[in-house]
């Protein structure tokens, strides 16, 4: 049809990227962020890695790897290998990076900012506030020592992500994308057909 | 239960590669060994127990043969009303223990021990605990893991949470996991054990094979530990373990709590080297001041021979 051009949306996370690394081994204790709102955000981040150390000084050796200036797949490699995601996105109007820490067995600590609630709940990852530098910090050092503890070792909260992450599918974006296109091509057919009479 | 007394082979209790060794000399009451044990009748990776005695007398192998049938734990719960009650936690399963006879014995020896054991066993790898300590229920399991996963690897250490006179004064073993500490993120090398002594060996699993190639043989027995030398035994073995190429990592998971006390007395038999040794008198397993770093130097310097040299503390001060 002419003038309808269906693009293909990104909001499905590509499951042939963001994987799950093979060997439990693989998971470094680090946590990874990418604070890329700006220069207020990318402060808030650091008052919370800053206050992190603070609150924990037993966990002085945990590493955060900022995730910038990097391709897709770098992007999703780095994900991949650290064991936690900090999320501090606060006007995300989605929020994709913590559905592609999900798909890589990455566990989530951060903001659920307004646009995330659609599928951030208590199961699949460590929610705090918006924008509360000290609760996060505070949580960020719980979800770690649970990790240290063997406590997130189990297949359950893997499971718990893929149950998230079956909504968000590549394939499932395009099938319901090319559905609403049709439905709108029908409503204006008929639209059209009704002129006619 | 399954106690087998004075004899070493055998000792496959199950399908296990894995043999974790205790050394005990007195059972100072009940509540020692019943959370060590709890530890290790709970993990979800089973292991096989070796206990070395190092002179316990028949009334303490029977409190030892009874706690390892149920092993608890006391700990306190707080009810609806507010009211704190004592709650006592048994271990799932009971532990199946062998019982070798061994002399009073030093760290290395007992190290040593178990590692001759090891091998006549055909385990792939063992471990070392104290009686005092406890062990986290997952982690032989994860540690197993990582073994399978890194072939290359010898030694996995377990993150240790170190409780000193009760309280916790941090971790142990995370060093080679901090920013620019290691050359490979998680593995201790040379620059690292130089700089710091700080890998612990309780709780690590430890590669028979990668071991014994490193390990001085004497009349059918390897000595991977060097016995002549005290207090830093396990720091000149990790020495020189690395200085040969033997890779060691910590496994990012607490598996491990580590408890020592100021004490009065000191035994040898530990690698728990308490803070105020050079305070205990030497009739009572104290080391001087000079005689700790002599060591410790000692360590520095012996990592290069694979050879036990005995060196000993008064020769070297006579000599120096």
């Amino acid at each position: 049809m002419p003038g309808l051009y269906v693009k293909q949306f990104k909001q499905g996370i590509n499951r042939d990227i963001f994987k799950v690394s093979k060997k439990k081994s693989d998971k470094l204790p680090m946590v990874a962020f990418s604070a890329s709102r700006g220069p207020e955000n990318k402060l808030k981040t650091y008052n919370i890695i800053k206050t992190f150390y603070a609150f924990y000084p037993h966990l002085k050796w945990v590493r955060f790897q900022e995730l910038e200036g990097m391709d897709r797949e770098q992007f999703a490699e780095r994900l991949s290998s650290c064991a936690f995601y900090l999320y501090t996105d606060d006007i995300a109007g989605f929020g994709t990076a913590p559905l592609e820490a999900m798909a890589c067995g990455t566990h989530n600590v951060g903001w659920a900012s307004f646009g995330g609630k659609e599928y951030m709940t208590k199961e699949n990852g460590f929610w705090c506030n918006n924008g509360d530098i000290f609760q996060t910090a505070e949580i960020l050092g719980v979800a770690i020592d649970k990790w240290l503890n063997g406590e997130m070792d189990n297949d359950e909260i893997q499971n718990e992500y893929e149950k998230t992450l079956s909504r968000y599918t590549v394939d499932g974006e395009k099938e319901n994308i090319i559905k609403l296109l049709n439905e709108y091509k029908d409503e204006r057919i008929k639209e059209l057909e009704s002129f006619k009479k | 239960m399954n106690t087998k007394m004075k004899e070493s082979k055998n000792l496959k209790a199950s399908k296990s590669n894995i043999l974790v060794g205790l050394y005990l000399d007195q059972i100072k009451h009940e509540g020692q060994i019943n959370e060590c044990l709890f530890g290790l009748a709970n993990q979800a990776y089973p292991v096989d127990v070796v206990i070395l005695d190092g002179g316990l007398s028949d009334a303490e192998v029977e409190v030892l043969m009874k706690t390892a049938q149920c092993p608890s734990i006391k700990t306190v719960k707080t009810d609806q009303d507010g009211k704190i009650n004592e709650v006592i936690i048994k271990a799932e399963n009971g532990i199946d223990i062998n019982i070798i006879k061994t002399t009073k014995s030093s760290f290395s020896k007992i190290f040593n021990d178990l590692f001759n054991l090891s091998i006549e066993n055909g385990y792939e790898a063992f471990s070392i605990a104290e009686v005092d300590d406890a062990i986290g229920s997952n982690w032989y399991k994860i540690a197993n893991i990582y073994m399978k996963e890194n072939e290359e690897v010898g030694f996995f250490l377990p993150m240790i949470r170190n409780f000193q006179n009760g309280s916790l004064s941090g971790l142990m073993n995370e060093a080679c996991w901090a920013e620019g500490i290691s050359e490979e993120a998680g593995k201790f090398d040379m620059n690292l054990l130089l700089r710091f002594n700080c890998a612990n060996p309780l709780g690590g699993i430890y590669r028979v094979e990668h071991l014994k190639e490193y390990s001085e043989e004497k009349g059918g027995r390897f000595y991977p530990m060097k016995e002549s030398i005290k207090i830093s035994h396990y720091y000149e073995f990790f020495l020189r373990m690395v200085y040969n190429d033997i890779k060691m990592m910590t496994v990012p998971r607490i598996g491990y709590d580590f408890r020592i006390n100021n004490m009065n007395e000191f035994s040898h038999s530990s690698s728990k080297i308490p803070n105020n040794i050079t305070a205990i008198p030497i009739d009572k397993g104290g080391v001087n001041v000079q005689e700790t770093s002599f060591w410790v130097e000692l360590a520095k310097k012996e990592y290069f021979f694979d050879e036990d040299r005995n060196k000993v503390y008064e020769q070297q001060s006579q000599n120096s």
